[in-house]
Protein backbone atom coordinates (compact mmCIF):
# COMPACT_ATOMS: atom_id res chain seq x y z
CA UNK A 1 0.00 0.00 0.00
CA UNK A 2 2.47 2.87 0.77
CA UNK A 3 3.94 1.42 -2.69
CA UNK A 4 1.20 2.45 -4.23
CA UNK A 5 1.05 5.75 -2.77
CA UNK A 6 5.03 6.64 -3.35
CA UNK A 7 4.21 5.34 -6.71
CA UNK A 8 1.28 7.54 -7.52
CA UNK A 9 2.82 10.58 -5.86
CA UNK A 10 5.73 10.02 -8.01
CA UNK A 11 3.94 9.89 -10.82
CA UNK A 12 1.72 13.39 -9.79
CA UNK A 13 4.92 15.33 -9.23
CA UNK A 14 6.97 13.82 -12.64
CA UNK A 15 4.59 15.90 -15.16
CA UNK A 16 4.70 18.94 -13.55
CA UNK A 17 8.94 18.63 -13.36
CA UNK A 18 8.36 18.08 -16.91
CA UNK A 19 6.51 21.24 -17.72
CA UNK A 20 8.86 23.65 -15.36
CA UNK A 21 11.26 22.96 -17.28
CA UNK A 22 11.63 25.62 -19.88
CA UNK A 23 13.28 24.88 -22.56
CA UNK A 24 15.53 27.64 -24.69
CA UNK A 25 13.55 28.12 -27.30
CA UNK A 26 10.57 28.82 -24.88
CA UNK A 27 13.27 31.66 -23.37
CA UNK A 28 13.77 33.17 -26.54
CA UNK A 29 10.30 33.44 -27.70
CA UNK A 30 9.66 35.24 -24.55
CA UNK A 31 12.48 37.55 -24.88
CA UNK A 32 11.66 38.04 -28.22
CA UNK A 33 8.24 38.88 -26.93
CA UNK A 34 9.18 41.53 -24.66
CA UNK A 35 11.43 43.37 -26.84
CA UNK A 36 8.43 43.45 -29.25
CA UNK A 37 6.22 44.62 -26.89
CA UNK A 38 8.34 47.33 -25.47
CA UNK A 39 9.97 48.93 -29.06
CA UNK A 40 8.43 52.08 -28.79
CA UNK A 41 8.24 51.84 -32.90
CA UNK A 42 5.15 49.33 -32.24
CA UNK A 43 3.82 50.26 -29.18
CA UNK A 44 0.77 51.65 -30.49
CA UNK A 45 -0.38 49.07 -32.75
CA UNK A 46 -1.67 45.63 -33.27
CA UNK A 47 -2.72 45.26 -29.73
CA UNK A 48 -5.19 42.69 -30.93
CA UNK A 49 -2.86 40.53 -32.04
CA UNK A 50 0.15 41.43 -29.20
CA UNK A 51 -2.58 40.02 -27.13
CA UNK A 52 -2.94 36.77 -29.42
CA UNK A 53 0.51 36.07 -29.45
CA UNK A 54 0.98 36.79 -25.40
CA UNK A 55 -2.16 34.59 -24.75
CA UNK A 56 -0.12 31.71 -27.32
CA UNK A 57 2.92 32.20 -25.10
CA UNK A 58 1.47 32.52 -21.73
CA UNK A 59 -0.14 29.08 -22.47
CA UNK A 60 3.18 27.59 -23.38
CA UNK A 61 4.28 28.62 -19.91
CA UNK A 62 1.21 27.25 -18.15
CA UNK A 63 1.30 23.72 -19.78
CA UNK A 64 2.17 21.03 -17.84
CA UNK A 65 4.01 18.57 -19.60
CA UNK A 66 7.03 18.73 -22.39
CA UNK A 67 6.09 22.14 -24.07
CA UNK A 68 5.31 20.68 -27.96
CA UNK A 69 7.21 21.90 -30.61
CA UNK A 70 4.04 22.64 -32.41
CA UNK A 71 2.55 24.51 -29.62
CA UNK A 72 5.66 26.80 -29.89
CA UNK A 73 5.45 27.27 -33.62
CA UNK A 74 1.87 28.47 -33.57
CA UNK A 75 2.66 30.76 -30.63
CA UNK A 76 5.91 31.68 -32.46
CA UNK A 77 4.07 32.97 -35.65
CA UNK A 78 1.60 34.04 -33.73
CA UNK A 79 4.41 36.60 -32.65
CA UNK A 80 5.71 37.00 -36.45
CA UNK A 81 2.17 37.92 -37.08
CA UNK A 82 1.93 40.51 -34.64
CA UNK A 83 5.06 41.98 -35.21
CA UNK A 84 4.37 41.65 -38.97
CA UNK A 85 0.62 44.06 -38.18
CA UNK A 86 2.41 46.44 -36.07
CA UNK A 87 4.61 47.08 -38.96
CA UNK A 88 2.14 47.16 -41.11
CA UNK A 89 0.30 49.67 -39.13
CA UNK A 90 3.12 51.51 -38.67
CA UNK A 91 3.27 51.75 -42.25
CA UNK A 92 -0.05 52.71 -42.65
CA UNK A 93 0.60 55.47 -40.24
CA UNK A 94 4.08 56.31 -42.47
CA UNK A 95 1.94 56.06 -46.03
CA UNK A 96 -0.97 58.42 -44.60
CA UNK A 97 1.66 61.05 -42.83
CA UNK A 98 3.47 60.79 -46.45
CA UNK A 99 -0.27 61.59 -47.70
CA UNK A 100 -0.71 64.38 -45.66
CA UNK A 101 2.48 65.55 -46.22
CA UNK A 102 2.34 65.27 -50.31
CA UNK A 103 -1.26 66.85 -50.29
CA UNK A 104 0.26 69.92 -48.28
CA UNK A 105 3.29 70.06 -50.45
CA UNK A 106 0.59 69.83 -53.37
CA UNK A 107 -1.72 72.89 -52.18
CA UNK A 108 1.25 74.44 -51.08
CA UNK A 109 2.41 73.74 -53.99
CA UNK A 110 -0.77 75.18 -56.46
CA UNK A 111 -0.69 78.35 -54.26
CA UNK A 112 2.99 78.79 -55.28
CA UNK A 113 2.21 77.78 -59.18
CA UNK A 114 -0.68 80.67 -59.07
CA UNK A 115 1.68 83.22 -57.32
CA UNK A 116 4.65 82.18 -59.77
CA UNK A 117 1.87 82.46 -62.97
CA UNK A 118 0.90 85.97 -61.47
CA UNK A 119 4.56 86.77 -61.10
CA UNK A 120 5.22 85.77 -64.53
CA UNK A 121 2.14 87.40 -65.73
CA UNK A 122 3.35 90.73 -64.08
CA UNK A 123 6.54 90.28 -65.39
CA UNK A 124 4.91 89.41 -68.95
CA UNK A 125 2.88 92.73 -68.64
CA UNK A 126 5.88 94.86 -67.39
CA UNK A 127 8.17 93.85 -70.51
CA UNK A 128 5.00 94.61 -72.84
CA UNK A 129 5.00 98.21 -71.25
CA UNK A 130 8.49 98.28 -71.03
CA UNK A 131 8.52 97.27 -75.27
CA UNK A 132 5.76 99.48 -75.60
CA UNK A 133 7.27 102.40 -74.18
CA UNK A 134 10.39 101.57 -76.47
CA UNK A 135 8.43 101.32 -79.45
CA UNK A 136 7.02 105.18 -78.46
CA UNK A 137 9.96 106.30 -78.00
CA UNK A 138 11.91 104.87 -80.87
CA UNK A 139 8.61 106.23 -82.79
CA UNK A 140 9.01 109.62 -81.13
CA UNK A 141 12.37 109.62 -82.06
CA UNK A 142 12.01 108.82 -85.68
CA UNK A 143 9.24 111.03 -85.57
CA UNK A 144 11.81 113.78 -84.37
CA UNK A 145 14.60 112.74 -87.07
CA UNK A 146 11.81 113.08 -89.55
CA UNK A 147 11.29 116.29 -88.80
CA UNK A 148 14.42 117.45 -88.07
CA UNK A 149 15.22 116.28 -91.55
CA UNK A 150 12.61 117.90 -93.14
CA UNK A 151 12.98 120.81 -91.38
CA UNK A 152 16.47 120.86 -92.51
CA UNK A 153 15.41 119.93 -95.95
CA UNK A 154 12.70 122.90 -95.93
CA UNK A 155 15.56 125.42 -94.58
CA UNK A 156 17.94 124.15 -97.25
CA UNK A 157 14.81 124.88 -99.67
CA UNK A 158 14.21 127.79 -98.06
CA UNK A 159 18.12 129.16 -98.04
CA UNK A 160 18.08 127.88 -101.43
CA UNK A 161 14.51 129.75 -102.38
CA UNK A 162 16.26 132.63 -100.22
CA UNK A 163 19.16 132.13 -102.07
CA UNK A 164 17.70 132.22 -105.71
CA UNK A 165 15.78 135.49 -104.80
CA UNK A 166 18.90 137.06 -103.06
CA UNK A 167 20.41 136.03 -106.43
CA UNK A 168 18.02 137.89 -108.68
CA UNK A 169 17.55 140.08 -105.87
CA UNK A 170 20.55 141.17 -106.82
CA UNK A 171 20.81 140.44 -109.85
CA UNK A 172 17.58 142.77 -110.46
CA UNK A 173 19.60 145.21 -108.08
CA UNK A 174 22.40 144.86 -110.02
CA UNK A 175 20.43 145.35 -112.94
CA UNK A 176 18.78 148.47 -112.01
CA UNK A 177 22.00 149.76 -111.29
CA UNK A 178 23.44 149.28 -114.20
CA UNK A 179 20.07 150.99 -115.72
CA UNK A 180 20.31 153.89 -113.12
CA UNK A 181 24.15 153.98 -113.82
CA UNK A 182 23.29 154.29 -117.69
CA UNK A 183 20.38 156.66 -116.68
CA UNK A 184 22.81 158.85 -115.10
CA UNK A 185 25.71 158.35 -117.58
CA UNK A 186 22.89 159.21 -120.27
CA UNK A 187 22.28 162.05 -118.21
CA UNK A 188 25.64 162.99 -117.37
CA UNK A 189 26.08 163.01 -120.97
CA UNK A 190 22.97 164.88 -121.83
CA UNK A 191 23.61 167.20 -118.96
CA UNK A 192 27.06 167.82 -120.26
CA UNK A 193 25.77 168.01 -124.06
CA UNK A 194 23.18 170.34 -122.82
CA UNK A 195 25.89 172.69 -120.99
CA UNK A 196 28.05 172.18 -124.11
CA UNK A 197 25.44 173.14 -126.65
CA UNK A 198 24.70 176.24 -124.27
CA UNK A 199 28.03 177.16 -123.39
CA UNK A 200 28.61 176.94 -127.58
CA UNK A 201 25.46 178.87 -128.51
CA UNK A 202 26.22 181.78 -130.49
CA UNK A 203 24.55 184.68 -131.78
CA UNK A 204 24.15 185.39 -135.36
CA UNK A 205 23.10 188.96 -136.97
CA UNK A 206 19.68 188.97 -138.15
CA UNK A 207 17.95 191.71 -139.72
CA UNK A 208 15.39 192.17 -136.31
CA UNK A 209 18.44 192.01 -134.58
CA UNK A 210 20.68 189.44 -132.77
CA UNK A 211 19.63 185.92 -132.58
CA UNK A 212 20.63 183.19 -130.19
CA UNK A 213 18.51 180.11 -131.00
CA UNK A 214 18.04 177.80 -128.32
CA UNK A 215 17.81 174.03 -129.34
CA UNK A 216 14.38 171.63 -128.36
CA UNK A 217 16.89 169.80 -126.47
CA UNK A 218 16.23 173.02 -123.49
CA UNK A 219 12.77 171.14 -122.88
CA UNK A 220 11.38 168.02 -122.07
CA UNK A 221 10.14 166.39 -125.10
CA UNK A 222 6.68 167.77 -126.15
CA UNK A 223 6.68 169.73 -123.54
CA UNK A 224 7.39 173.63 -122.30
CA UNK A 225 9.00 172.83 -119.65
CA UNK A 226 12.84 173.47 -119.67
CA UNK A 227 14.70 170.85 -117.90
CA UNK A 228 16.62 171.97 -115.30
CA UNK A 229 20.07 171.38 -115.80
CA UNK A 230 19.45 173.89 -118.51
CA UNK A 231 18.74 176.23 -116.45
CA UNK A 232 21.28 175.82 -114.46
CA UNK A 233 23.73 176.52 -117.28
CA UNK A 234 22.01 179.57 -118.56
CA UNK A 235 24.31 182.00 -117.88
CA UNK A 236 25.23 181.98 -121.68
CA UNK A 237 22.10 183.22 -122.76
CA UNK A 238 21.96 185.54 -119.92
CA UNK A 239 25.47 186.94 -120.56
CA UNK A 240 24.30 187.48 -124.22
CA UNK A 241 21.10 189.48 -123.42
CA UNK A 242 23.36 191.40 -120.08
CA UNK A 243 25.34 192.42 -123.56
CA UNK A 244 22.41 194.35 -124.18
CA UNK A 245 20.29 196.14 -121.46
CA UNK A 246 18.63 199.18 -123.86
CA UNK A 247 16.84 196.85 -126.32
CA UNK A 248 14.00 194.81 -126.45
CA UNK A 249 13.27 191.35 -126.95
CA UNK A 250 11.51 189.25 -128.39
CA UNK A 251 11.44 185.06 -127.95
CA UNK A 252 9.73 183.22 -130.91
CA UNK A 253 8.61 179.90 -130.51
CA UNK A 254 8.71 177.39 -132.88
CA UNK A 255 8.17 173.70 -134.27
CA UNK A 256 8.26 170.74 -136.58
CA UNK A 257 5.65 169.85 -138.45
CA UNK A 258 4.66 166.72 -136.78
CA UNK A 259 1.57 167.31 -134.66
CA UNK A 260 -1.89 169.55 -135.77
CA UNK A 261 -1.23 173.13 -135.84
CA UNK A 262 -2.79 174.36 -132.85
CA UNK A 263 -0.97 172.21 -130.84
CA UNK A 264 2.35 173.47 -132.85
CA UNK A 265 1.22 176.75 -132.18
CA UNK A 266 0.18 176.35 -128.66
CA UNK A 267 3.31 174.66 -127.38
CA UNK A 268 5.57 176.91 -129.60
CA UNK A 269 3.75 180.04 -127.45
CA UNK A 270 4.40 178.22 -124.17
CA UNK A 271 8.40 177.42 -124.46
CA UNK A 272 7.98 180.98 -125.02
CA UNK A 273 6.36 182.37 -122.42
CA UNK A 274 8.60 179.58 -120.55
CA UNK A 275 12.13 181.09 -121.69
CA UNK A 276 10.48 184.72 -121.23
CA UNK A 277 9.81 183.58 -117.27
CA UNK A 278 13.06 182.55 -116.87
CA UNK A 279 14.69 185.53 -117.61
CA UNK A 280 11.82 187.62 -116.07
CA UNK A 281 13.04 185.66 -112.74
CA UNK A 282 17.11 186.03 -113.50
CA UNK A 283 15.89 189.69 -113.31
CA UNK A 284 15.38 191.17 -116.80
CA UNK A 285 12.38 193.46 -117.09
CA UNK A 286 9.46 191.88 -118.24
CA UNK A 287 8.31 194.69 -120.05
CA UNK A 288 11.12 194.53 -122.92
CA UNK A 289 9.89 191.13 -123.24
CA UNK A 290 8.05 189.64 -126.12
CA UNK A 291 6.88 186.01 -126.27
CA UNK A 292 5.52 184.95 -129.52
CA UNK A 293 4.80 181.33 -130.71
CA UNK A 294 4.97 180.79 -134.41
CA UNK A 295 4.31 177.37 -134.33
CA UNK A 296 5.70 175.54 -137.35
CA UNK A 297 5.00 178.32 -139.50
CA UNK A 298 8.74 179.38 -139.86
CA UNK A 299 11.04 176.25 -140.86
CA UNK A 300 14.95 176.58 -141.41
CA UNK A 301 15.17 173.07 -142.45
CA UNK A 302 13.76 170.61 -143.74
CA UNK A 303 10.43 168.68 -141.99
CA UNK A 304 10.82 165.36 -143.54
CA UNK A 305 13.99 164.49 -141.77
CA UNK A 306 14.39 163.83 -138.16
CA UNK A 307 17.53 165.83 -138.39
CA UNK A 308 15.46 168.66 -139.64
CA UNK A 309 12.59 168.51 -137.62
CA UNK A 310 15.23 168.72 -134.58
CA UNK A 311 16.10 172.38 -136.19
CA UNK A 312 13.03 173.57 -137.04
CA UNK A 313 12.57 172.46 -132.49
CA UNK A 314 13.57 175.56 -131.50
CA UNK A 315 13.48 179.08 -129.55
CA UNK A 316 14.83 182.03 -130.72
CA UNK A 317 15.87 185.18 -128.41
CA UNK A 318 16.03 188.04 -130.45
CA UNK A 319 17.54 191.03 -129.11
CA UNK A 320 15.74 193.58 -131.73
CA UNK A 321 17.45 196.69 -133.14
CA UNK A 322 16.36 199.74 -131.80
CA UNK B 1 -6.93 7.77 10.91
CA UNK B 2 -7.61 5.16 8.34
CA UNK B 3 -10.26 7.25 6.83
CA UNK B 4 -7.98 10.49 6.16
CA UNK B 5 -5.50 8.56 4.75
CA UNK B 6 -7.92 7.07 2.13
CA UNK B 7 -9.22 10.38 1.48
CA UNK B 8 -5.56 11.52 0.90
CA UNK B 9 -4.81 8.87 -1.09
CA UNK B 10 -7.59 9.15 -3.66
CA UNK B 11 -6.94 13.13 -3.66
CA UNK B 12 -3.55 12.57 -4.93
CA UNK B 13 -4.44 10.06 -6.98
CA UNK B 14 -7.32 12.55 -8.78
CA UNK B 15 -4.98 15.09 -8.95
CA UNK B 16 -2.71 13.23 -10.46
CA UNK B 17 -4.99 12.11 -13.40
CA UNK B 18 -5.66 15.44 -13.90
CA UNK B 19 -2.27 16.35 -14.23
CA UNK B 20 -1.15 13.81 -16.61
CA UNK B 21 -4.60 14.61 -18.86
CA UNK B 22 -3.25 18.51 -19.15
CA UNK B 23 0.26 17.35 -19.68
CA UNK B 24 -0.08 14.89 -22.22
CA UNK B 25 -3.25 16.61 -24.11
CA UNK B 26 -3.54 18.11 -27.19
CA UNK B 27 -3.01 22.18 -27.37
CA UNK B 28 -6.22 22.63 -29.36
CA UNK B 29 -6.00 21.52 -33.18
CA UNK B 30 -7.41 21.93 -36.34
CA UNK B 31 -10.14 19.76 -36.95
CA UNK B 32 -9.31 17.01 -39.63
CA UNK B 33 -11.02 15.15 -42.00
CA UNK B 34 -10.88 13.20 -45.62
CA UNK B 35 -11.03 16.25 -47.47
CA UNK B 36 -9.12 18.42 -44.99
CA UNK B 37 -5.57 18.01 -47.02
CA UNK B 38 -7.73 18.27 -50.44
CA UNK B 39 -9.14 21.96 -49.29
CA UNK B 40 -5.55 22.40 -47.88
CA UNK B 41 -3.87 21.73 -51.19
CA UNK B 42 -5.96 24.34 -53.29
CA UNK B 43 -5.73 26.71 -50.31
CA UNK B 44 -2.02 26.64 -51.02
CA UNK B 45 -2.20 26.47 -54.82
CA UNK B 46 -4.02 29.59 -54.40
CA UNK B 47 -1.58 31.25 -52.48
CA UNK B 48 1.14 30.41 -55.12
CA UNK B 49 -0.24 31.37 -57.92
CA UNK B 50 -1.16 35.04 -56.88
CA UNK B 51 1.38 37.66 -55.96
CA UNK B 52 2.04 36.45 -52.70
CA UNK B 53 4.83 33.73 -54.07
CA UNK B 54 6.72 36.67 -55.61
CA UNK B 55 6.59 38.86 -52.06
CA UNK B 56 7.27 36.01 -49.76
CA UNK B 57 9.30 33.26 -51.73
CA UNK B 58 10.78 31.95 -48.62
CA UNK B 59 7.36 31.14 -46.71
CA UNK B 60 5.90 29.56 -49.81
CA UNK B 61 9.36 27.02 -49.60
CA UNK B 62 8.31 26.14 -46.36
CA UNK B 63 4.93 25.85 -47.03
CA UNK B 64 5.48 24.16 -49.97
CA UNK B 65 7.57 21.59 -47.53
CA UNK B 66 5.12 21.33 -45.21
CA UNK B 67 2.70 20.08 -47.20
CA UNK B 68 4.69 17.28 -48.47
CA UNK B 69 4.70 16.13 -44.94
CA UNK B 70 0.83 16.86 -44.26
CA UNK B 71 0.67 14.48 -47.57
CA UNK B 72 2.84 12.13 -45.77
CA UNK B 73 1.39 12.27 -42.50
CA UNK B 74 -2.24 11.90 -44.68
CA UNK B 75 -0.75 8.89 -46.23
CA UNK B 76 0.53 7.41 -43.00
CA UNK B 77 -2.90 8.34 -41.16
CA UNK B 78 -1.29 10.14 -38.78
CA UNK B 79 -4.03 12.32 -37.95
CA UNK B 80 -3.28 14.54 -35.34
CA UNK B 81 0.72 15.14 -37.38
CA UNK B 82 -1.32 15.84 -40.14
CA UNK B 83 -3.48 18.64 -38.35
CA UNK B 84 -0.83 19.93 -36.89
CA UNK B 85 0.94 20.46 -40.20
CA UNK B 86 -2.12 21.72 -41.59
CA UNK B 87 -2.84 24.29 -38.68
CA UNK B 88 1.01 25.36 -39.69
CA UNK B 89 0.77 25.41 -42.80
CA UNK B 90 -2.03 27.97 -42.68
CA UNK B 91 -0.65 30.43 -39.95
CA UNK B 92 2.22 30.44 -42.57
CA UNK B 93 -0.43 31.41 -45.33
CA UNK B 94 -1.14 34.30 -42.84
CA UNK B 95 1.96 35.17 -42.69
CA UNK B 96 3.08 34.77 -46.29
CA UNK B 97 0.29 37.22 -46.78
CA UNK B 98 1.21 39.53 -44.16
CA UNK B 99 4.73 39.48 -45.63
CA UNK B 100 3.54 39.90 -49.18
CA UNK B 101 1.27 43.17 -48.04
CA UNK B 102 4.23 44.57 -46.17
CA UNK B 103 6.25 44.15 -49.26
CA UNK B 104 3.43 46.32 -51.27
CA UNK B 105 3.48 49.01 -48.16
CA UNK B 106 6.87 49.45 -47.93
CA UNK B 107 7.24 50.24 -51.89
CA UNK B 108 4.27 52.36 -51.74
CA UNK B 109 5.72 54.31 -49.13
CA UNK B 110 9.26 54.52 -50.97
CA UNK B 111 6.95 55.97 -54.12
CA UNK B 112 4.91 58.14 -51.96
CA UNK B 113 8.22 59.00 -50.55
CA UNK B 114 9.64 60.17 -53.97
CA UNK B 115 6.42 61.77 -54.77
CA UNK B 116 6.90 64.02 -51.59
CA UNK B 117 10.62 64.34 -52.76
CA UNK B 118 10.40 65.55 -55.75
CA UNK B 119 6.92 67.91 -54.44
CA UNK B 120 9.54 69.52 -52.09
CA UNK B 121 12.06 70.03 -55.05
CA UNK B 122 9.28 71.21 -57.45
CA UNK B 123 8.26 73.39 -54.98
CA UNK B 124 11.63 75.11 -53.81
CA UNK B 125 12.15 75.81 -57.40
CA UNK B 126 8.64 77.38 -58.06
CA UNK B 127 9.73 79.42 -54.62
CA UNK B 128 13.26 80.55 -55.96
CA UNK B 129 11.33 81.69 -59.07
CA UNK B 130 9.37 83.89 -57.05
CA UNK B 131 12.23 85.22 -55.08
Amino acid sequence: MKLLVKLVILLSFVPSGIAAKKNLELEALRIEFDNFITEDKYRPYAKVDKTAARTAIEALYNQRGKVKEHAVYLARNHLIKARMVAESEYLDAQLQQEDQRLNELNIETLKTEAAVARLEADRAQLQLSLRAEEIERERLEKQKALELANQIATEKEMTQAELTAAQEYAEAQKKVADLAKQEADLAFEEIDALRRQLESLAARETVDGLVMTLGDFVFDSASANIKQEAVDNFTKVLDFIDGYPDRNIRIEGHTDSSGSDAFNLSLSQQRADAVKSLLVDHGINSSRIEAIGMGESLPVANNNTEAGKAKNRRVDIIILNN
Amino acid sequence: MRTKSTKNLLFIACFAVLTLLTGCGSPGGTKIDDDSFYQLESDVAAVINSNVADAAPLEIKFIKEKLRLVKQAKADRKRKLEAQYTAQIYSDIEIAKLRAELNRKNDELLDKRDQVSAAQAYLMELQERLQ
